[in-house]
């Protein structure tokens, strides 16, 4: 039986985790567990009850949630999203809503694109894709930055919404990439919602696509 | 509504600042999606007891949503502010120690000038003027994604090709600037709270509020301060 741990510095502590972690959830980059230990120099059992009780207030008062990433290599690492999206457009800054435009477009194609079997898309097929609504990897856009480069292979892989991974070829000798949804996508985005939005703009019935909607059915019913 | 408050919280942390009338929309978009009325939240008083409401719960946290009328513009924003310095403030990401250190160096340039502001392009000079700025220089690219960040965070704000305390500026930084620039910064007489622009007696040069002097005036002729009679034009 441990003995209770002083509550005052119980407070102060979780307070030190909460702004913390709201300093930096615009970022919306993982937080490393040591980091947050550094910063406010404090370990071990008080720590992990701190931040554990961080998790609980982030919830009940923010709507925030902070879950831990899963296979994150011996760091362990934590993302913040909020429990109940995308109500309101005004709610992101515009720079933030453009950007979510682009992962909306990226990881539908790649939902729509993908099955069990061939479970990423190539760096090349996407490219080409983007190509065609004029996107560019190398030219500066008007609405979604001057680097989409360095958007779609660095940041939003960083901060978990794409995985990118070098694709498995014995014949190829140049090195080459492919993307899937990241941890954080699987959070935020909701399949149907996807399913549905681009059955619209091919003006097709969502069944139309059959595996996919199959497969969105499937999800509801195992959550539900 | 519980649900309306938190995602409200959300969005007030994530901009940072907001105006007022923004914050009045999103709100009315918020009742939509969680099929709410929105009579309740129409007046500013009524904004301003939802926003107690929220504030009973961040208190605790240090944190606190305030609404700001800024004097340049008269505009009102939503400020969402960080009170207590802990150790955690210090750590901020995005920014590295140079460019906290920047950011400091700004509020100190402004406090300096004779209007708290400073000509837009004068942002890369100061930059320079730092120290340890030789060693590991900040871009000018950088410098600029600064100044629009912290800009449209409620930190600075821009008016006429210059750059002024922002909304947010005044609520975390008012007792910081009060503290390290007494002989600039000070507060009104009148109601005691911190005053930047606004109005000035002709005799003794002290800073008062325009609402509160106004106030003042209805029934005195003279100065609060210098008790001389009060002839600057309101």
């Amino acid at each position: 039986m441990s003995a209770p741990f002083n509550a005052d510095e119980m407070r102060t502590i979780v307070n030190s985790i909460i702004t913390y972690v709201l300093n930096g959830a615009s970022t919306k980059l993982p937080i490393k567990e040591k980091d947050i230990m550094q910063t406010i120099d404090k370990k071990g059992k008080l720590f992990n009850a701190a931040l554990q009780r961080a998790g609980e207030i982030l919830k009940e008062t923010y709507g925030i949630l902070m879950v831990a990433v899963p296979e994150s290599k011996g760091a362990k690492s934590y993302i913040c999203f909020s429990e109940d999206s995308g109500k309101s457009l005004l709610m992101h800054d515009e720079k933030q809503k453009n950007q979510l435009i682009l992962l909306f477009i990226i990881l539908s194609f790649i939902f729509m694109r993908t099955t069990t079997s061939i479970p990423s898309i190539s760096e090349a097929y996407l490219q080409n894709f983007l190509k065609t609504l004029h996107i560019d990897f190398d030219v500066p856009h008007e609405y979604f930055g001057n680097n989409i480069r360095k958007l779609i292979t660095d940041t939003f892989v960083k901060q978990l919404y794409l995985k990118r991974e070098k694709s498995n070829s014995d014949l190829e000798t140049e090195i080459k990439y492919c993307y899937s949804w990241g941890f954080r996508a699987h959070q935020e985005f909701d399949k149907k919602c996807l399913l549905f939005a681009t059955a619209q703009i091919m003006k097709k019935p969502a069944k139309a696509f059959g595996t996919k909607y199959d497969e969105v059915c499937k999800d509801e019913e195992d959550a539900g | 509504m519980d649900m309306i408050k938190k995602q409200l919280l959300q969005a007030c942390i994530n901009h940072g600042s907001m105006k007022l009338e923004i914050f009045q929309r999103m709100l009315r978009d918020l009742c939509k999606a969680y099929e709410i009325s929105e009579e309740s939240f129409v007046t500013v008083e009524e904004l301003t007891i939802l926003i107690n409401e929220i504030n009973e719960n961040i208190n605790q946290y240090d944190q606190m949503l305030t609404i700001v009328k800024h004097p340049l513009n008269n505009e009102e924003y939503v400020v969402f502010a960080m009170l207590k310095s802990n150790l955690a403030c210090k750590f901020q990401p995005q920014y590295t120690d140079n460019e906290r250190k920047y950011f400091y160096k700004l509020l100190e340039t402004l406090a300096n000038s004779e209007d708290f502001g400073i000509e837009w392009n004068d942002i890369y000079s100061v930059a320079n003027t730092l120290p340890t700025n030789a060693q590991h220089p900040i871009s000018k690219q950088r410098i600029q994604d600064l100044e629009d960040q912290w800009t449209s965070q409620g930190y600075f704000i821009a008016k006429d090709h210059k750059i002024f305390f922002g909304p947010r500026t005044i609520v975390e930084y008012g007792n910081y600037l009060k503290n390290h620039f007494p002989e600039f910064i000070k507060d009104c007489v009148l109601c005691s709270k911190i005053v930047f622009w606004d109005i000035k007696c002709n005799e003794c040069e002290v800073k008062l509020h325009r609402e509160c002097i106004r106030k003042y005036l209805s029934k005195k002729t003279n100065c609060p301060n210098c008790k001389k009679k009060w002839n600057t034009h309101l």
